[in-house]
């Protein structure tokens, strides 16, 4: 209770308002944008978290990761460009909506899901996170090993082509965290000769390299975006403020999908690209105007963008209580988290709580700023940042990508590492295999790797180590999770029809 | 066929990893020899699976790309990434970040043009560098070398 208290002094602080209100801009501006990811955004904004504090480091992360989660339904609505999986439904039915000349009711819709998603989200993360990382105080390094390798299951739900590929990302991934000194014991391995590389493939320059190398690329190759916006008319004569009431007076729809997508999210892997589909498909399914789906529902707008938005607070949970992020955005605040020396679990509830109390906090600032700033600056703020030349944008990444890369250790092999992990992500991608493996792979390895020696070398009072990872109880229910979890996806690609169907409408709007 | 080609390049990635094997402490070879076993066989696979679907060519976002545009955009980045040291953080943004951008014009180039880019590429390298340097105090390569 005391941390919670000074989290949320911390929070009334004018310097963390200012980073929030920042932050959410930042960030909706950027998911804005036609083709760039919340994900590289966030990879961009991490140099500038080296020179502050640990609490204003992961606020900005967090108000930028939520109003580019926001800020992508936009795209999605106003030129139909789903970008990531996580906005399929909302581009599905916002985009003819905002054909029909309903933008600004869908534009609401968005606005009202988005807030209330992301504000239950956060109280999932704060009623759930403290209990989970007082439970893992109990886990030994079997279950560490484990908890790693239920994440890597994540690899499964994450490939959106090929599993094949997606394990093969997930293989390559785990091997670059081998290089440089083991986790136990101080072997140097697969270094190349090179001693900078003894410290490992450094994470932040890897995750700006596997995010955002490709994109300038593809930017630069291409010479221009992909996409334009759709020039869209209103003839609504209800005010915005009398649009959200009327979605808020009926709560079921927005308060079911937040749950969905706060649970969904908690779930290694899942994130919003699931939770987005099973709270539409649970909102058209339940629906009283289930004939308005498919022809632009406001109802399936909601749906779609409050559980997208609280897959948010609920992905920051299994981060922040275990080390295992749930999709790359939270890859990237774990890595920013152990770079400012801080390692997730208990003693990051016990020794630096009104920090993450803070940071939940500014996570529902910034889930209610999103709606003044949406609702007043939001059309306008899409139209500047789609007109901003891409001849001056991928330089921009390109220079802040330099700049990320070097800063952390002062060091142009970083700057070269950063190139060729962005290199080799975008010729990875051209053959199916996606980033987001990789990335996982490269977090996970090492946890796995420590938890796996660990174990054994405390297990030696055993006839046979290894029999220790299976005859733990904690182990055990985590072996069940972990089998589930690569099932799981596996099942929910049986429903990859219907996802397809629903894209390939998009698409046909579109042209 | 492009399977097949990234199936036998993991493989030559995986076979440079091999040879550097050399492990002193206890179960410190586990999991890199596991990985490298798995990412053969998965490699394999895949270049099984690119063999059998050989005439039938996957289709990805990035083809409509032509290979002169993907040659040029890496050699920038490489030559910029190469030129950092030297000509330090300022100088090699201003110059490779306006060949970016006159790169990227396909309305014709002119004098007026290319100083709009430099202005525009400059005030932008300029801004990140005093920002980074003066505000959050974090070091960028100098001209000249470090």
């Amino acid at each position: 209770m005391a941390d919670a208290l000074a989290g949320l002094l911390d929070l009334m602080s004018p310097m963390t308002l200012l980073i929030v209100l920042v932050g959410t801009v930042a960030g909706m501006a950027l998911g804005a944008m036609p083709g760039l990811s919340a994900t590289m955004g966030l990879a961009l904004l991490v140099p500038f978290t080296f020179a502050m504090d640990a609490g204003p480091g992961l606020v900005l992360l967090g108000a930028f990761y939520m109003g580019a989660i926001y800020g992508g339904s936009f795209t999605a609505i106003l030129v139909n460009a789903p970008g990531t999986p996580s906005s399929i439904a909302t581009a599905f039915e916002g985009y003819r909506m905002t054909k029909q000349g309903r933008s600004e009711e869908a534009i609401v819709a968005a606005t009202v899901g988005s807030v209330v998603g992301g504000l239950v989200g956060v109280l999932f993360l704060i009623f759930l996170a403290p209990p989970l990382a007082d439970f893992s105080l109990r886990f030994g390094p079997q279950e560490y090993f484990w908890v790693a390798i239920f994440g890597l299951t994540i690899i499964v739900g994450m490939s959106t082509g090929s599993i094949l590929k997606g394990l093969i990302g997930g293989a390559l991934g785990i091997l670059l965290g081998t290089v440089g000194i083991s986790p136990v014991g101080g072997d140097v391995r697969f270094t190349f000769g090179e001693p900078t590389l003894q410290g490992g493939v450094p994470l932040v320059p890897a995750l700006i390299g596997l995010f955002t190398i490709p994109e300038v690329i593809k930017l630069v190759a291409r010479r221009s975006r992909e996409f334009d916006v759709q020039q869209a008319t209103s003839d609504e004569r209800r005010t915005a403020l009398q649009m959200a009431l009327d979605l808020v007076r009926r709560p079921v729809n927005v308060l079911r999908s937040s749950v969905i997508g706060s649970l969904i999210g908690i779930l290694p892997g899942a994130g919003g690209s699931v939770a987005n589909l099973v709270a539409y498909n649970e909102a058209k399914r339940t629906s009283k105007n289930r004939e308005e789906y498919g022809h632009g529902s406001a109802e399936g707008v909601v749906a779609a963008e409050s559980a997208n938005n609280a897959t948010v607070g609920g992905g920051f949970i299994p981060t922040l209580t275990l080390g295992v992020p749930g999709t790359p955005p939270d890859a990237i605040v774990l890595g920013v988290l152990l770079l400012q020396g801080l390692r997730p679990g208990a003693d990051l509830f016990t020794q630096s709580g009104d920090l993450v109390y803070t940071f939940a906090f500014a996570l529902a600032l910034s889930a209610l700023m999103m709606a003044p700033v949406g609702l007043i600056g939001g059309r306008a703020l899409q139209r500047g940042v789609v007109r901003l030349p891409a001849r001056y944008l991928a330089p921009a990444i390109a220079v802040m990508s330099v700049v990320g890369a070097y800063a952390i250790r002062s060091s142009v092999v970083d700057v070269v590492i950063m190139l060729v992990l962005g290199v080799l992500a975008y010729f990875l991608g051209r053959a199916g295999v996606g980033v987001a493996p990789i990335v996982l792979g490269l977090v996970l390895g090492p946890i796995a790797e420590r938890g796996l020696v660990q174990g054994l070398l405390t297990s030696t009072d055993l006839a046979m180590p290894w029999t220790s990872f299976f005859t733990r109880p904690l182990s055990l229910v985590l072996i069940v999770m972990t089998v589930a979890g690569f099932l799981w996806p596996l099942w929910q690609n049986r429903q990859r029809p219907v996802v397809d169907d629903m894209v390939t409408e998009a698409e046909r709007d579109r042209e | 066929m492009k399977n097949l080609v990234t199936g036998g390049l993991l493989l030559l990635l995986v076979t440079s990893f091999w040879v550097q094997r050399a492990y002193r402490f206890p179960h410190t070879h586990l999991l890199p020899d596991a990985v490298m076993v798995v990412l053969v066989v998965l490699s394999l696979w895949l270049m099984v699976a690119g063999w059998r679907t050989r005439r039938t060519e996957e289709v990805h976002e990035e083809e409509a790309l032509h290979r002169g545009d993907l040659a040029r955009a890496v050699a920038i980045l490489t030559a910029w990434v190469l030129a950092l040291p030297w000509l330090g953080f300022v100088l090699s943004g201003i110059v490779f970040a306006t060949i970016i951008s006159i790169s990227m014009r396909d309305d014709g180039r002119s004098v007026r043009k290319l100083v709009l880019d430099l202005g525009v590429n400059t005030a932008v390298v300029v801004v990140i560098y005093l920002a980074f340097t003066q505000v959050l105090y974090l070091r960028l390569p100098e001209l000249g070398g470090m």
